[in-house]
C-alpha cells in the first residue's frame, strides 16, 4: 500500500469538520477514483493529504511515512504530486517556466532538465508551445500544463483534482488515456472527477462520498454496474 | 537639435531614470502583493535623509554612505511586510492599501518630528558639471550616476525575474498564488523579496533624487504620484511598462515646461493629465490586455 488514510476527521479553520472518519487506500500501479455528490468533500481527501485542511483526527500514511500534519513543501518531498482543480497554472508564465516552477522543491538542476525532457515528450504539445505564455493555450493544453508540472516531480501519487472539468469530450478522453499512461509507467493515481462514468471506467477502484463519509467502495467495473451508483451520480434511471 | 532640447531630454532622463526606480518598485509589489504600497514614495524619502544623515551629519563619504542608507531602508520595507502587511495577506486587498495610506502619512509625520518642515539639502559646491556631447548637455556626476545605475538595475531586475530560480516564483506568486503554494513555493519568503528589491530600489532613487532637488517631508509623496501615474501609464503590474511609463513623464514634464508649453506652475499637474487622460482613453495601460484581470 502506498497511501492510506486511517479515520480521518478534518476541516478548515474554525468551520465545522467536512470530513468525518473517512477510510481509504491507494496501491501501487492503481487509479483510484472518488466520486460523490457536490459537497461530499471529495476534493477535501485531496488537501487533507497535501497538508492544506486542519486534520482533526485520523492519520495519513504515504508508504511508511505518517505525513499528517506535515507541510505542504514537505508532502511534495515525499514524493506527492497534486493537480488541482480549475485555474492550476501560472499564465503569465511561459509553457517551460511552468514546468519549472513544477519542480520548485528540487534542487538538481540536471534531473530537472531530464525530467523537462520527459515531459515534453509525453505531451508533444507543450513542447511546440513552450515559450509561449500559458494563458493563450486552450482549456485541454493547460490541463496538460498542469499535469506536466505535477510529473516534474516524478511521483510516486499523483492526485487530480477534477482534470476533466470545463474540457471538450474528445480532449476530455485524451486527458484520461493520458491518465493511464502515467498509472503505467508506475505513478499511482487519486482522482476526485465528476464525471463518474468515465472516471471509472479508467479506475482500477472507486469510493463513494456522500456527506463526508464512506458510503460505498469497490472495483471501478462494479461500481459502474452498482444501481445506486448509477442512480445518483450517472444519470442511469432505475 | 538644439542645444536647449537636448539639455531638456537629458533633464528628463534623469528625472525618468528616478521616476522608473521606484515604479518599479511600486509594480512589482503590486503584482506579488496584490496592492498598491502607497507608503512606497516615503521609502524614497527615508532614503534620502538617511543618506543625507550618513554623509553630511555622520561624515562618511558618498559611497559609504548611500550603501548604508540603501541597507536600512531595506530593512525598514521588510519590517513593513513582516509588521503591518504579512498579517492581511489574505485579507481584501483594500485593508493592506489603507495599511499603506496610513503608513504614509505616519512617516511623513516622523520625518518632520525628526527633521522639521524646513527644506535640506545634500549637494555642494564639489559636484560641478561635465559638459557632455561637445558641450551640449551639462550634467552633474550625480546625474550620470543615476541615468547609467538605473538603467543597470532595470536591466538587471528583468534578468532577475526571468532568469533567476527565486525571480522565477516571484512572477509565478504574481501570477497564480495558490498553485505556487501547491507546487511548495513559500510565499513568506516571496513577499520579503518583493518588498526588499522594492525598498532597495526606493532608497537608490531618493538618494539620488536627494542630489537633484531638496529635502523635504512631502518629497515622497511627489515622486510616487509621479511613479504611480507611470504604472498606470505603461500598464498595472508590468514592469517594461511601468519603465517606459516612467521615461515618458519624466520627458514630458522635462520638455513642455522648458519649451514653455506649460506654466512651470503647472508641472506637478503633468502626471495626473496624462493620468486622466490615459485612464479616458487607453484604461488598460500601454502594455495592458484588454478586459483581463491581471490577477487570478
Amino acid at each position: 500500500m502506498i497511501l492510506e488514510i486511517k479515520s480521518l476527521t478534518a476541516g478548515y479553520g474554525s468551520g465545522p469538520s467536512i470530513l468525518q472518519n473517512i477510510n481509504l487506500c491507494l496501491h501501487e500501479n492503481e487509479i483510484v477514483t472518488i466520486i460523490g455528490p457536490n459537497g461530499a468533500g471529495k476534493s477535501t481527501i485531496l488537501k487533507s493529504i497535501f497538508g492544506l485542511t486542519d486534520v482533526r483526527a485520523g492519520k495519513i500514511i504515504h508508504g511508511s511515512r505518517d505525513i499528517t500534519h506535515l507541510k505542504t513543501d514537505q508532502i511534495i518531498r515525499s514524493g506527492i504530486a497534486m493537480v488541482t482543480q480549475g485555474k492550476n497554472i501560472f499564465p503569465d508564465l511561459t509553457v517551460e517556466e511552468n514546468l519549472e516552477m513544477g519542480a520548485f522543491t528540487r534542487r538538481d538542476t540536471s534531473e530537472i532538465q531530464k525530467r523537462k525532457q520527459e515531459v515534453f515528450s509525453f505531451f508533444p504539445v507543450l513542447e511546440k508551445f513552450k515559450s509561449k505564455k500559458t494563458g493563450i493555450l486552450s482549456g485541454g493544453e493547460r490541463q496538460m500544463v498542469a499535469i506536466g508540472m505535477s510529473l516534474m516531480l516524478a511521483p510516486e501519487v499523483l492526485m487530480l483534482d477534477e482534470p476533466s472539468i470545463g474540457l471538450a469530450p474528445k480532449v476530455m478522453q485524451e486527458v484520461f488515456s493520458k491518465i493511464q499512461e502515467i498509472k503505467n509507467a508506475g505513478t499511482a493515481i487519486l482522482m476526485v472527477e465528476q464525471n463518474a462514468a468515465k472516471a471509472l471506467e479508467i479506475s482500477d477502484r472507486g469510493y463513494v462520498l456522500e456527506l463526508g463519509k464512506n458510503a460505498l467502495e469497490g472495483s471501478g467495473k462494479n461500481l459502474l454496474k452498482n444501481p445506486r451508483v448509477g442512480e445518483l451520480y450517472l444519470g442511469k434511471s432505475k | 537639435m538644439s542645444e536647449l532640447v537636448a539639455q531638456l531630454i537629458w533633464n528628463g532622463l534623469v528625472t525618468g531614470a528616478l521616476i522608473a526606480l521606484v515604479a518599479l518598485g511600486l509594480t512589482l509589489i503590486y503584482g506579488v502583493a496584490g496592492f498598491i504600497q502607497f507608503a512606497h514614495g516615503e521609502m524614497v524619502a527615508l532614503g534620502a535623509y538617511s543618506f543625507m544623515v550618513m554623509h553630511k551629519l555622520v561624515g562618511w563619504d558618498i559611497f559609504p554612505s548611500a550603501f548604508a542608507a540603501v541597507c536600512f531602508i531595506i530593512i525598514v520595507g521588510l519590517l513593513f511586510e513582516k509588521v503591518f502587511f504579512r498579517p492581511v495577506r489574505d485579507a481584501d486587498p483594500m485593508i493592506p492599501l489603507v495599511i499603506s495610506i496610513g503608513l504614509s502619512i505616519g512617516l511623513q509625520a516622523l520625518i518632520l518630528i525628526f527633521w522639521g518642515p524646513n527644506i535640506l539639502t545634500i549637494s555642494d559646491t564639489s559636484f560641478r558639471s561635465l559638459s557632455l556631447f561637445g558641450g551640449k548637455i551639462l550634467a552633474t556626476p550625480s546625474q550620470i550616476w543615476a541615468v547609467i545605475l538605473s538603467l543597470l538595475l532595470m536591466i538587471g531586475t528583468t534578468i532577475f525575474l526571468h532568469k533567476t530560480k527565486i525571480g522565477k516564483s516571484l512572477r509565478a506568486v504574481a501570477s497564480n498564488r495558490n498553485v505556487a503554494e501547491v507546487f511548495g513555493i513559500n510565499v513568506d519568503t516571496s513577499m520579503t523579496w518583493i518588498f526588499g528589491v522594492g525598498a532597495g530600489l526606493a532608497a537608490i532613487s531618493g538618494i539620488f533624487l536627494g542630489f537633484e532637488q531638496n529635502l523635504e517631508p512631502m518629497m515622497g509623496v511627489i515622486i510616487a504620484i509621479k511613479a504611480f501615474s507611470a504604472v498606470i501609464l505603461g500598464a498595472v503590474g508590468s514592469v517594461r511598462g511601468a519603465i517606459i511609463g516612467a521615461f515618458l513623464i519624466g520627458l514630458s514634464e522635462s520638455l513642455l515646461v522648458g519649451l514653455g508649453i506649460i506654466p512651470s506652475g503647472f508641472t506637478a499637474a503633468i502626471p495626473f493629465v496624462i493620468l486622466i487622460g490615459m485612464l479616458l482613453l487607453k484604461p488598460e495601460g500601454l502594455f495592458g490586455k484588454r478586459f483581463q484581470s491581471l490577477r487570478q
